[in-house]
Parts: structure tokens; C-alpha cells; sequence
């Protein structure tokens, strides 16, 4: 994809300090392109160090090729970045242990999460491979929040949570899978009980 | 035209993030959680959590246990059996069904409502257990029985609190006589809070006041006497009025630590009364051996009754000796001319 047909992630321009004025480009891995200032860069700890190991110049990030971020899509990688420049400039939290956690989703991070599930799962990895914390809050919270009021079985479909019955059945599948010779022994035995022999051996 | 999920594959989040979804999920929502499955469970009782205020059993016209969470005025009751109306006296066995209704009240976020919650396999016994494990509040603070509650049978009762860790028996002085006398002779705890003597003469009292508790709290009753102290077998009895009930005097506690120090009562090691009348050492150690106890040395010594400071400061504090080597700390402290409170603790 060119620059130039790039989706461009708004920019607050005064937000920016004039000096600071760089924009990177990144490409996801199903190759669309993104340019984000670089302090909306500073909310990933993953790409600022990235970014500060590369030292590129303004004139090497237009001529050099993109970022390649292999495990993230295009759909999601648009909304981190869409996070990351509205929430650029804001210190970056701390979790210092206090019980209990609280959070709370500003607006415009409820409308940007306001997606389906399949969705903001990705998110949350991309997150996660990011390590852009408050975003892993928030996004954490909007799924702690799926839970609010709920029966526990109602949670197990909400949560695609297996019950200790299917737990313990998935896990002798597992195992037989696993020793397919202990399975053909199993059934030769049980051919030779059918044809009446004495012993196995 | 995209599809839209529902559901949500929590387990195969990051193990960091699956445990800050945890951690983020209100308290009762965790604990639906909880019931999914072994591993839920084991989940959420790693997620760290403020230590609830109470967790309390009560035996009304239906059992039901109440947690006061650390946030104020939020709490969860789960109604443990059907609630029986104009039943007979222990006519009720205490079984309970794998259902149970959950009410909630949170003044800021779900407002109030109630819920059924189902677990296969469940007893009362089971649930209370679970909601102890997974709260990490691995005791039952108090079992409080009231005259609604006579229609239970308490031996099924005691069957499902056996093993549990539950630690003051609460009987409501409402409860008639004999509903009074079947649950001290039933339930067996080492904290009881008596208050009255639900039996028509104090040697029968007697016999319960022997029976091997550890803290006896006696409240409301004027009657206590000195007899009572005696063949009290508690480790701590910490004796309460409400304001205006005359209590017994404090010639008569001062008499009590005399007995003490001959060696009576030496499995006593608390021994806390309020007085509605003047407390001063003159009175209460009158005839007594004592040493005056600085309050600073009281507070940095390795047996402070009182860790507050301040406390402390306000509180006259002299040590005796009693028989056998034992020794004892008095601590007198004003409310005002005339009320105050007095406490003797034993040291080993």
C-alpha cells in the first residue's frame, strides 16, 4: 500500500510540540499502513523502544520502508493507533498492587470498544504485544464488565468456559490422542477377547 | 455482512491480562465465577482481595449467610433455605436444594437485586465452604440464632456448621427459654455471647458457664455475680451493660482478683467488665500488692493489651501477682466520673 492512500489516525497538531512533530509509518500484517505521531508512539513501551532503537530522522521514516508489525491485522492495529493519539501525552500508569484494581472507561474508549468480541480480543493481544497498559486496562475492565449481575451459567456461556465434566472428557481425548499405539493395543485386545483367546500374549 | 460474537474466550487470553479481567470483576461476580468449574475456582482464589468485614450466619425463619464487603454498605445474602411462616418447634430439617437466591445491595454500582445461582452437587455445607474459600475469609464470624429460627432442627444445623470455622454463637435474649437452652446444649463453639440466663436457677446457668469455651461475652445482664466468676472455665469473658443497668460492684470485682491471686479461676486470661460507677485503683486493688506500669514501657513491651498509643496514655495500668507464680496486669480506664471500664489480663 502507498503512503499516500495510508489511513491516517487523527492528530490533535496542538497537542504536539512543534519540535516532536515526527510521524512513523507501520504496516500490518495483512499490509495496510498507518502514520502515527510519535508521541502517540509513546504509549506502546514495545514500539517507543523500537522507535528509539531505529534513531530514524524525519527524512528516513518517509523514505524508508514501514514497521512491520506481523501479529497484528489492519482492523485492529487501527484501533490501537486510534487510541494511542487520543491518549497521547498521558503518563502512563502504574500498578502498584492496590486491591481492588479500579478502572474507569473514559467515553471515547467505550465508543472505540464499542466492537464485537471477536474484535476486542485481538485488541487486548495487541495490547498485550504492545504493551500499551492503559489500553490493557480498560479493555480488561469492558471484559470484567461482561459479567456484571450474571449466573455462573450464564458466565460459562458468556465466557466459553468449559465445565469440570467437559474438562475432565477433553482431557482423555487429549490423552488418547496423544498414544495412539496404547489405543490400537487396546482394540487388538479387545478383537482377540471376541474371538475367544485365552491370552493376549 | 460481519457476525457478531457474544461470547467471549476468556481462558485464552494472556495469563496477565485473563488475571486483570479477575481482578476487575465486582466481588459478587467473581464469586459466580467461582462455581463455574475447579479451575474457575482456583482463579479467583488467587486474585488478590481486600479482607471482607463479616461474614455471618443467621438462623431466622430461614438460614441465609450475609458478607459485609470491605466498601461500605455493599453486601450479599444467600438465602440458604426456603423461609417457613407458623412451622413447629425444630420441626425443619436444614436441607438445602443446589439453588440458592443471592441478594445484593451496592449503593454505587448494581443498586440492589437478587439472583438464583445453581451449583450441582451442592449442600448448605458445600456452599458455605465454597463462598469461605473463595472470599479468603476462611471463617464464619458469627452464627446468630433468632426466635424465628426455632422451627430448625439444631441438630441438622450443627451437622453443617461441624468442621466449619465458626466463631461466636450469638443468641438473640428474644429467644424463648427453652429455644435458648436447646441451642447452648446443641452448638458447641468457643465464642459465645450470652444475653441472659435462659435457665430458672443460676446452678443450671453454672453448668453452662463451665462449659469449655474460650470468650464468653455476656451482655445487658445485671445479675452476674461473684459465684459466676468463680466457676466461670472461660479463657475471656468480656462483660457489657447497656448504660443505666446498675451492675454489680466493684467491690465485688476487687474481691474476684483477691480469689484469683489465692489461685480460683486459673484458666481465665481476660477479664474485661464495664462499670457504671466511679472506677479508681483505690477500690479495685484496695487490700492489693501492686506496681504502678508506665504506659510507654506498656506499649513497647511484648504483651500490650493495647497497641493504641493513646489509649494507652488515658488508662491507669498496675501489675499483681497471682498464685503459682501467675502474673496479671490491671488496666482502669475513666469514661468519666461515673462509668469506666476494667480490664485484667493474665500473662504466662
Amino acid at each position: 500500500m502507498s503512503v499516500e492512500n495510508a489511513p491516517v489516525v487523527d492528530v490533535d497538531e496542538a497537542a504536539i510540540p512543534v519540535e516532536k512533530k515526527m510521524y512513523y509509518r507501520f504496516e500490518s500484517n495483512d499490509k495496510k499502513e498507518f502514520r502515527v505521531s510519535e508521541l502517540a508512539i509513546q504509549q506502546s513501551e514495545t514500539l517507543n523502544r523500537l522507535v528509539e532503537a531505529m534513531g530514524y530522522t524525519s527524512e528516513d521514516v518517509e523514505n524508508k520502508p514501514a514497521i512491520a508489525i506481523e501479529n497484528i491485522d489492519g482492523k485492529t492495529l487501527k484501533l490501537v493507533f486510534q487510541w494511542c493519539e487520543h491518549h497521547k501525552g498521558e503518563a502512563i500508569p502504574v500498578d502498584d498492587g492496590s486491591v481492588p484494581k479500579i478502572v474507569e472507561i473514559p467515553e471515547f474508549d467505550a465508543k472505540l470498544m464499542d466492537i464485537d468480541n471477536g474484535l476486542l480480543f485481538k485488541l487486548i493481544w495487541a495490547a498485550d504485544y504492545l504493551n500499551i497498559v492503559q489500553l490493557l486496562n480498560v479493555s480488561c475492565k469492558k471484559v470484567a464488565n461482561m459479567a456484571q449481575g450474571k449466573t455462573p451459567a450464564q458466565l460459562r456461556r458468556v465466557y466459553l468456559l468449559p465445565s469440570d465434566e467437559e474438562d475432565e472428557a477433553a482431557k482423555r481425548a487429549a490423552q488418547e490422542a496423544q498414544d495412539p499405539r496404547a489405543r490400537e493395543v487396546e482394540e487388538e485386545f479387545e478383537e482377540r477377547k471376541r474371538q475367544g483367546g485365552n491370552s493376549f500374549f | 455482512m460481519a457476525v457478531v460474537v457474544h461470547s467471549f474466550p476468556l481462558l485464552d487470553l494472556p495469563p496477565d491480562e485473563l488475571r486483570c479481567v479477575l481482578k476487575l470483576m465486582g466481588s459478587l461476580d467473581q464469586i459466580a465465577f467461582s462455581l463455574i468449574s475447579k479451575p474457575t475456582k482456583s482463579l479467583i482464589r488467587d486474585v488478590p482481595k481486600k479482607p471482607l468485614l463479616t461474614v455471618c450466619l443467621f438462623i431466622q425463619n430461614y438460614i441465609h449467610l450475609n458478607i459485609a464487603f470491605p466498601k461500605l454498605w455493599k453486601t450479599a445474602s444467600w438465602q440458604l433455605s426456603p423461609k417457613y411462616e407458623n412451622r413447629n418447634v425444630n420441626s425443619v430439617e436444614w436441607a438445602v436444594t443446589e439453588q440458592v437466591k443471592v441478594e445484593y445491595f451496592d449503593p454505587d454500582e448494581d443498586g440492589n437485586g437478587n439472583i438464583l445461582w445453581r451449583k450441582k452437587g451442592f449442600g448448605a455445607k458445600e456452599w458455605l465452604k465454597h463462598i469461605m474459600e473463595v472470599t479468603n475469609h476462611l471463617e464464619i464470624d458469627v452464627c446468630r440464632f433468632e426466635p424465628s429460627g426455632q422451627c430448625f432442627q439444631l441438630a441438622s444445623i450443627a451437622r453443617t456448621i461441624e468442621g466449619l470455622n465458626v466463631k461466636q454463637l450469638v443468641i438473640d435474649a428474644n429467644c424463648s427459654d427453652a429455644h435458648f437452652r436447646a441451642i447452648l446444649q446443641t452448638i458447641y463453639l468457643d465464642d459465645v455471647a450470652l444475653f441472659r440466663n435462659p435457665y430458672p436457677s443460676r446452678e443450671l446457668f453454672h453448668k453452662v458457664l463451665i462449659q469449655n469455651v474460650e470468650k464468653v461475652i455476656y451482655k445487658n445482664d445485671k445479675s452476674l455475680t461473684l459465684d459466676d466468676l468463680l466457676v466461670m472455665n472461660f479463657k475471656i469473658l468480656d462483660y457489657k451493660t447497656a448504660r443505666g443497668n446498675h451492675l454489680t460492684s466493684i467491690r465485688f470485682f476487687n474481691k474476684f482478683i483477691k480469689m484469683w491471686r489465692t489461685g480460683y479461676n486459673t484458666k481465665l486470661k481476660i477479664i474485661r467488665i464495664i462499670f457504671d460507677e466511679a472506677v479508681n485503683k483505690e477500690t479495685v486493688l484496695n487490700g492489693i500488692k501492686y506496681s504502678e506500669v508506665d504506659p510507654e514501657a506498656e506499649i513497647n513491651s511484648n504483651r500490650p493489651l493495647c497497641k493504641d498509643a493513646e489509649l494507652a496514655k488515658s488508662m491507669d495500668i498496675y501489675d499483681i501477682n497471682g498464685a503459682r507464680g501467675a502474673k496479671a496486669t490491671v488496666y482502669i480506664n475513666k469514661f468519666n466520673e461515673s462509668s469506666g471500664w476494667i480490664e485484667v489480663a493474665v500473662w504466662d
